[in-house]
């Protein structure tokens, strides 16, 4: 059996934060720099009262409106910002949706890495005969970890929710995936707190808080990715130029035009769009791949690499074709 | 005469670290959006008024490309000056 992206879509909160607004607040972020540098000009920011499980929930409203809800027999949420510690989000995602009851439903803690990851375990779920149609969804509002006068974390991270079909294939439209992790890397981008290590203890007033050594995380990505994307290449015994197009986790432009230059990539054959959402961790994938389908920068049969990498350490990269 | 061979290589190798010492300002120039003939080898860098996060990965992304030298955020925190960052670079070349 063989599995294949079947539908795909994303949903953005309303909510905008531009440089501009940055800018207002934090003189000395240069709107026109922000944008030039990073690639970002404005983020969507969730509600006070809207979460990841929302945004996957919408999300997922769009797809199964020209899909079968009824055919879903696996349920997958990516999220690392979940409504509560338990239950299980997907659990409220499957009353949500009007799910089957005899279906499997499960939440994973990954970040940008996270939607490969799905990706890998739902196709092992088809591949398998387990399953006919797993629902990936990535919902994620990092927004809510990050301090209000943390500048740099707020320029850079925006919210989102995403929903894909992994649906059973006649060929494969999902190829052989290569997954990493290193633990080592774990203190350089984590909200560590509170949580069990510190007895849930905190202060009045403090919330969770995202810390991310920037210039470690920019190290870790150009010691891993370039070669991640030839073994990935080298597993599905292709050469970079039999790729029609190049997705790698929208982090930032400037590490993202860094990387292609290193690894020799052909910029325009490459992916470079987070102007209007800035990073949204793991929907940067999905967003993306969603985007370059309606305008027409992937078209039927081409072959996609994908490639995911961050919190944790944690990465991750297939080639999937869209049929 | 008898000067001669010692003193030209003398002043071949001061030559030479010369033009990498022009050679790594313009890049931290470049890499900095800052003019170059502003900057001296003695400048404790954070100073520059182009100084900010994204200028931290900048530089460590000049020093990739240009040397192939990963700097582990704890060692590059301890360098104060281009010429601490340049002697980085020379000990690990």
């Amino acid at each position: 059996m063989h599995s294949k992206i079947a539908a795909l879509e994303y949903q953005l909160p309303a909510g905008v934060l531009t440089n501009a607004a940055i800018e207002a607040d934090f003189p000395e972020w240069k709107a026109a720099k922000v944008e030039k540098k990073v690639g970002i000009r404005q983020r969507h920011i969730a509600a006070p009262a809207e979460t990841s499980q929302d945004l996957a929930v919408a999300a997922a409203e769009k797809l199964l409106a020209y899909t079968y809800p009824e055919s879903v027999d696996f349920l997958l949420f990516c999220t690392q910002s979940p409504d509560q510690l338990l239950p299980t989000s997907a659990c409220e995602i499957q009353r949500r949706l009007g799910l089957r009851q005899d279906i499997g439903a499960l939440d994973f803690n990954l970040g940008c890495s996270g939607y490969v990851y799905g990706l890998a375990l739902a196709k092992s779920l088809v591949n398998s005969g387990f399953c006919r149609n797993v629902l990936l969804l990535t919902g994620e509002t990092y927004s809510k970890f990050i301090a209000a006068d943390d500048v740099s974390n707020r320029s850079i991270f925006g919210d989102a929710g995403s929903a894909t079909l992994v649906s059973e294939a006649e060929v494969p439209g999902i190829g052989e995936f290569v997954l990493g992790t290193n633990g080592a890397g774990a203190s350089n981008l984590s909200v560590s707190q509170p949580c069990a290590r510190n007895g849930y203890l905190y202060a009045a007033g403090e919330r969770p808080k995202l810390y991310m050594n920037g210039p470690e995380i920019f190290n870790f990505t150009i010691e891993t990715i370039p070669p991640l994307v030839s073994q990935t290449l080298k597993k599905n015994g292709l050469r970079m130029e039999e790729l029609d197009y190049v997705i790698l986790h929208q982090a930032n432009k400037y590490i993202l035009e860094f990387l292609i230059s290193q690894m020799g990539i052909d910029p325009a054959r490459c992916h470079i769009d987070m102007l209007n959402y800035g990073n949204t961790v793991s929907n940067t994938l999905p967003i993306a791949l969603k985007d370059s389908l309606d305008k027409g920068l992937v078209s039927k049969g081409d072959k996609v690499l994908l490639a995911g990498f961050g919190v944790g350490y944690s990465w991750g990269a297939t080639v999937v074709e869209i049929n | 005469m008898k000067y001669w061979p010692a003193g030209s290589s003398d002043a071949r190798r001061t030559t030479k670290e010369k033009i990498m010492e022009e050679k790594f300002l313009e890049l931290v120039a470049e890499a900095l959006e800052k003019e170059q003939e502003e900057m001296a080898m003695a400048d404790p860098f954070r100073d520059y008024e182009e100084w900010d996060s994204l200028a931290v990965l900048s530089i460590i992304a000049m020093i990739k490309q240009n040397y192939d030298i990963t700097i582990p955020r704890q060692e590059f925190d301890q360098l104060v000056t281009l010429a601490d960052m340049y002697g980085y670079i020379s000990s690990k070349a």
